[in-house]
């Protein structure tokens, strides 16, 4: 059984959880619920839950706020908010779940068994979280794939590359990461003074580009020795970013 | 250089002739045309032949005592009235530039308030609250949110196309308003709506929901951290070419709620956006009049207690 508690301010929030958790999710055992950052701190330390459901908005504070009472944190956690652009970017960041409200059963029911097929805690990922949530950036990035979750410095991807509705990052190691999302989602999260979208199915770390070819149409030559395609669309905006750098 | 022949000189020489000068050399010239004239303003000495032998005539030709010859007042005339037209044309394209941009202004502000109306945090706690209902099966709750927040969102709908509504269709949206957010907060509220008695609401008109966002104020910042029930009263008065819109509640006070806001570092970006955008229009409204539209105050016991906020908002509505 999953170990878990909801913390949100508003008793409806609450109340439709609690529903959704006793009709689509038999494996989770709702231990406690709180309603604000202290409430929560309090039942988490007593409780020693598996999962909690946070809310980021509360009337004492932030979700994200509790998060950083809590040391070292030895729970998953799944975000649930309204309404919050910044804060969804850092998720998408950390690949921390979250749901969006009003809550899609069908999402919860993936999140939940997500948790319950993972062996590691949260711990990892909260931190990136908290590190992007101060600064709004992160010089990490984290990676979830079928076989966990990988934490990867930026400056050591390479180059991005589309497999349909997957993502390869292919890093300095000579790793390849293969993660089950589109590439748009890291095009939006990528800092783009780093990053540059040179073709539908590639984006490029400038950082680790070689040099520009122009046979061929053009074509960008890496560091390890990979070809990428520009598109003729972006051609002079990548040339104008190559050499204002 | 050269010199205009004048009538003048055509009268010298005639009086010439009449002295017995060769009639070919008049016939040469006619008035207009030009002459050879010497830097001393002499023209070259002519020898005329008469019964006396050979008569050098020396003609001297002087300056007007105006500064301008014809030519010149001409070009002053045409140098003038090109000036003329030139500022005329910049000031009327000044005038019409001016004018778009105000109505880019204006039309960005209508798009901004259409947002602030659409107010995403209301409807997606509105939809929450629906979810809320069905999860926990209290259908009749549902049916009821459900219909009034369908009313709501249809009446948005409509008065974003209009500009201006009536204020029986405002306090209409108003009171749809303030219903659903009482059921969200579970009746923890009561509210009133009063227009005075001299106003015919079907006779006033103004843009939509200009007090929304002080409603929702009211709501969220009075009314959330106080134990006793809620009392927020929106009057309506007339006061000359203004439509005057009071906003009360008995809540812990505007400053007291800042603060408290301030200290847990809540972000308060969107209300301060929505307000921003109110005084704004407000000032649109009254032909760019920049007095303080919205005044927020305390309201205090003599003791100094704080017993709720204040919120006047002068709407020009003639």
């Amino acid at each position: 059984m999953i170990k878990t508690i909801i913390v949100d301010d508003e008793e409806d929030a609450r109340g439709t959880l609690r529903a959704f958790l006793r009709m689509y999710c038999p494996s989770v055992e709702l231990i406690d619920e709180a309603s604000g950052v202290q409430d929560g701190y309090r039942k988490i330390m007593a409780g020693e839950p598996d999962l909690v459901l946070l809310d980021i908005q509360m009337e004492d504070g932030t979700g994200f706020d509790l998060l950083e009472k809590v040391r070292n944190p030895k729970f998953q956690v799944i975000f649930c908010t309204a309404f919050d652009e910044f804060a969804i970017k850092a998720f998408k960041y950390s690949a921390i779940d979250y749901l969006l409200k009003p809550i899609d059963p069908d999402e919860l029911i993936e999140s939940v068994s997500k948790v319950k097929n993972s062996q590691e805690s949260g711990e990892q990922r909260i931190d990136n979280l908290l590190e992007f949530k101060k600064s709004g950036k992160s010089d990490r990035i984290t990676l979830s794939s079928q076989e966990g979750f990988t934490v990867v410095k930026l400056e050591n991807i390479i180059r991005l590359e589309s497999d349909s509705n997957y993502t390869n990052f292919f890093l300095t190691t000579g790793e390849r990461i293969l993660v089950p999302k589109s590439m748009k989602e890291f095009e939006g999260i990528l800092p783009d003074e780093q990053f540059f979208r040179t073709h539908q199915s590639h984006i490029v770390n400038m950082e680790h580009v070689k040099k520009y070819m122009k046979e061929d149409g053009g074509y960008i030559l890496m560091d390890d020795g990979s070809e990428v395609l520009v598109a003729r669309r972006r051609k002079e905006e990548f040339l104008s970013f190559l050499t204002g750098q | 250089m050269e010199r205009r022949i004048s009538e003048a000189l055509i009268i010298c020489f005639s009086l010439l002739a009449n002295a017995g000068t060769s009639f070919a050399l008049l016939g040469q010239y006619t008035a207009g045309d030009t002459i050879a004239v010497s830097a001393e303003g002499e023209i070259t000495p002519l020898t005329i032949q008469t019964e006396n032998g050979p008569l050098d005539i020396h003609i001297k030709v002087e300056e007007p005592p105006g500064i301008l010859d014809e030519t010149g007042v001409w070009i002053l005339i045409s140098v003038i009235a090109v000036a003329i037209i030139y500022f005329a044309f910049r000031f009327f394209l000044n005038r019409s530039r001016k004018n778009a941009v105000l109505e880019a202004k204006l039309a960005h502000l209508e798009r901004s308030a259409l947002q602030a109306q659409m107010n995403p945090h209301f409807i997606f706690n509105s939809l929450n609250s629906i979810q809320s209902y069905i999860a926990n099966e209290e259908n009749e709750k549902a049916n009821r949110f459900l219909a009034k927040f369908s009313r709501l969102v249809r009446s948005m709908l409509n008065h974003a196309r209009s500009q201006k509504i009536t204020l029986e269709d405002e306090i209409e949206s108003l009171r749809l308003y303030m219903e659903l957010e009482k059921m969200r907060f579970k009746d923890k509220f009561d509210f009133d709506i009063v227009i005075d008695e001299d106003i015919d609401p079907t006779d006033i008109i103004l843009p939509p929901l200009l007090i929304q966002p002080y409603l929702e104020n009211a709501i969220i910042h009075g009314l959330a951290q106080t134990r006793s029930q809620g009392q927020i009263r929106l009057y309506y008065i007339m006061d000359g070419k203004y439509l005057l819109a009071t906003v009360t509640d008995n809540g812990i006070g505007y400053e007291t709620s800042k603060r408290l806001k301030q200290q847990q570092g809540v972000k308060t970006l969107h209300k301060s956006v929505g307000m921003t955008i109110t005084q704004k229009r407000l000032e649109m409204l009254d032909e760019g009049n920049t007095d303080k539209k919205v005044t927020i105050q305390e309201v205090k016991d003599r003791q100094g207690e704080v017993l709720g906020t204040k919120v006047d908002v002068k709407i020009r509505v003639s």
